[in-house]
């Protein structure tokens, strides 16, 4: 149970600091463009979680699988956003490269504790 | 019953929970490029605006063949593919004109994705190659080819992975 409680705490911690590298990566430079890669990390899990759910709730249909690839699919295409975004910002000019790197670590370790939170959720839910 | 494909050879010999890694992989893949494509195309419109006196302008022929391979895409993998093994026998009202639309309809795809590709070349000779411009609004023109080989490479991806899950579903049935 303590273990549980560790990972919990480490995992809010991670959070903080993306949130915080994030928030940085605009307030440092005074430009807040890559504050949108946030929402894209964050809603990121979302297509997931509804199109998955789909899924369990009748296995033998054949129109579930394809719902779920359709959820896999946005989830690819909002994580890759979140990386292409700061990039394109970065390659134009309008944000610099440290803010740009910023903001991708921040993203990553946003999306990163929300995946590890998720499967921890899930295994615990299993038994 | 004639195979259609040449690929169906040595993908049953996977065990069976790679398969469905394949199925998931492969989709998150999918998406990936066709995102990378299009974040690409962004990159190329974005640079085109920003630079100062450009010496061609960014026009709606250059979001022309992302757009054909999009449509092209979405045609080619909303086709159930048994469709197509269906003719020959059977209600020869019912079965076999449904093959022969699926396979127009596969035709039209396809011809959205290669014509998509070819645009975004033709439009890389034509307005940046022949003019002679300079590396970085040569740069521009690259984008649009990339974006229509990274939807056309989704496209592979994601028809490859779910038609051969479906061949290995058949296969398992008749085991």
């Amino acid at each position: 149970m303590s273990a549980g409680v560790k990972t919990i705490v480490g995992l809010s911690v991670c959070l903080a600091c993306g949130f915080l590298l994030s928030i940085l990566s605009c307030a440092l430079y005074g430009n807040w463009w890559p504050l949108v890669v946030v929402f894209t990390y964050a809603l990121a899990p979302l297509p997931n979680g509804l199109f998955g759910r789909y899924v369990s709730s009748d296995p033998l249909a054949d129109v579930g699988s394809s719902v779920a690839d359709f959820g896999r699919f946005l989830t690819s295409m909002l994580v890759v956003s979140g990386f292409g975004l700061p990039l394109v910002l970065a390659h134009s000019g309008i944000i610099t490269t440290p803010a740009m790197m910023m903001s991708i670590g921040g993203g990553m370790l946003v999306y990163g504790t929300i995946i590890v939170y998720g499967t921890l959720f899930r295994a615990q839910s299993d038994f | 019953m004639a195979r259609i494909f040449v690929w169906n050879c040595n993908l049953p010999r996977l065990p069976s929970a790679w398969r469905e890694q394949l199925r998931d992989v492969g989709t998150y893949a999918s998406g990936a490029l066709f995102t990378l494509g299009w974040w690409v195309f962004i990159d190329g419109l974005v640079m085109s605006r920003t630079l100062e006196n450009s010496p061609v302008k960014f026009g709606f022929e250059d979001w022309i063949p992302g757009l054909l391979c999009t449509l092209g895409m979405i045609i080619t993998n909303s086709i159930d593919l048994t469709l197509l093994r269906d003719d020959g026998f059977g209600y020869s009202s019912g079965g076999g004109g449904l093959a022969g639309k699926a396979k127009l309809t596969l035709f039209i795809g396809i011809a959205l994705l290669a014509g998509g590709v070819a645009g975004s070349l033709a439009i890389l000779a034509i307005k940046y190659i022949v003019p002679g411009v300079d590396a970085s609004v040569l740069y521009i023109g690259f984008t649009n080819v990339i974006q229509t080989v990274c939807l056309l490479l989704a496209s592979i991806v994601l028809w490859f992975v779910h038609n051969s899950e479906h061949d290995n579903n058949y296969n398992f049935v008749l085991n």
